[in-house]
């Protein structure tokens, strides 16, 4: 057995507070910011987001960057990749 | 019969299930839960059914898939399943019958500690989903924590006669797992029998 | 007194015992799928919108949250997009998975891809 220890999801995104996150909606959009917080459904809010729609062929477009606070749905909300986009 | 109940019967069985994107997947059934979520071993996904330029569709076979239940659009279960769930029943029903004779003193005892005297209807506890969350208001007789506050909606006993569960029961063909009595239990049998041959 | 208690009660308790070989049983709350059996290997997790992950298991939560690193995302079909054919794949890393909008989840251990020849 390798390592008693299971890693909390939720923990993980706590851990990734203050810091860059990347989360990928069920749909074709993206946003990238600073994680502030969040909760127990996961909505989030990021500061100084910026908005992506994904392509499958070409580069990622970027749709919009939005300025201060954005509280964003958890419902819509399918992975969370701490320390944002590669 | 309810949906739940059947499945929950015919673990080991072969079946073939579309989930809503389309997908299909073949495989031996489980385990189920309550919001029918499976898992399915020796499985057979098809992903799309079209098939490639050379004539070919891609099958992806799994050991092991667990499904959410959300996503299932329907299940494909092989054609005698509910008749031999339902002789299931019968025999589960006549071992029932046969450790109530046993045990209906002790039976009897226990029932009488339940502050069932407001609430004559508990023994009929058939229990499809004993003490969870209720999914219709026929399921209200049976909760068994009886507190009446307990916040999960009034129930409305008075509606009901002994009458009307009489033909609850029969018409869902589910066995009620604590009698109060040995001839009221029969005869519900009896009655049982008559509806489903 | 006590003496009878205590004999009558094994001899029920081994009656309920020998009983349900063939029980009607409803089904369940709780969870069917254990996994932590799959911690540390690899796993493929379909989520509902068509998106399909694969990487190593590193932990989960009730929720079926999951913790999935070195993840790759197979970009194709999704919902709203023209499936171009052919798949693409980018690399996400350790990657957090909503248990809200996991479709399925199945070990790539000892999982195949084949191409049976459709003859109608």
């Amino acid at each position: 057995m390798s390592g008693v220890e299971v890693l909390l999801p939720l923990e993980i995104i706590d851990k990734t507070i203050n810091q860059n996150v990347w989360i990928i909606l069920q749909s074709n959009r993206e946003f990238t910011g600073t994680l502030i917080g969040f909760d127990d459904f996961v909505n989030v809010i990021i500061e100084d987001a910026v908005e992506y729609i994904t392509r499958n062929n070409d580069d990622d477009d970027i749709v919009m960057k939005h300025h201060g606070r954005m509280l964003l749905s958890g419902n819509n909300i399918a992975m969370l990749v701490p320390g944002g986009k590669r | 019969m309810l949906p739940l109940y059947l499945l929950t019967n015919t673990k080991g069985q072969q079946m073939f299930i579309e989930l809503k994107n389309g997908t299909t997947i073949q495989g031996t059934l489980t385990n189920v839960d309550n919001w029918m979520n499976l898992t399915l071993s020796n499985v057979v996904q098809v992903d799309n059914s079209e098939p490639n330029e050379d004539g070919k569709v891609e099958k992806i076979t799994l050991e092991q898939i667990y499904l959410r239940g959300t996503h299932i659009k329907y299940i494909n279960l092989q054609d005698d399943i509910i008749e031999n769930v339902r002789q299931q029943i019968n025999s589960n029903n006549n071992n029932n019958n046969n450790q109530n004779k046993r045990n209906s003193n002790n039976r009897r005892a226990y029932n009488n500690n339940n502050n069932d005297s407001r609430r004559p209807y508990n023994n009929n506890n058939r229990k499809p989903y004993p003490n969870r969350r209720q999914y219709n208001n026929d399921n209200n007789y049976n909760n068994n924590n009886n507190n009446s506050n307990s916040g999960r909606g009034g129930y409305v006993q008075h509606h009901r006669t002994s009458e009307n569960i009489q033909n609850e029961l029969n018409q869902t063909f589910l066995v009620p797992q604590q009698q109060q009595q040995q001839n009221h239990m029969q005869q519900q049998q009896i009655q049982q029998q008559s509806v489903q041959f | 007194m006590s003496e009878t208690v205590i004999q009558d009660k094994p001899i029920e308790q081994r009656e309920k015992q020998q009983q349900p070989k063939k029980k009607f049983e409803g089904p369940k709350r709780d969870a069917i799928v254990d996994l932590g059996k799959y911690k540390d290997t690899e796993v493929r997790v379909e989520l509902m919108g068509g998106r399909l992950v694969t990487g190593i298991l590193k932990g989960y939560d009730s929720l079926m949250n999951l913790v999935i690193d070195n993840a790759i995302e197979y970009v194709k079909g999704l919902d709203d997009q023209v499936d171009v054919g052919k798949e693409e794949k980018r690399e996400l890393g350790l990657t957090v998975v909503r248990g809200t909008v996991l479709s399925s989840i199945s070990p790539v251990d000892g999982s195949n891809v084949i191409y049976i020849s459709m003859e109608e």
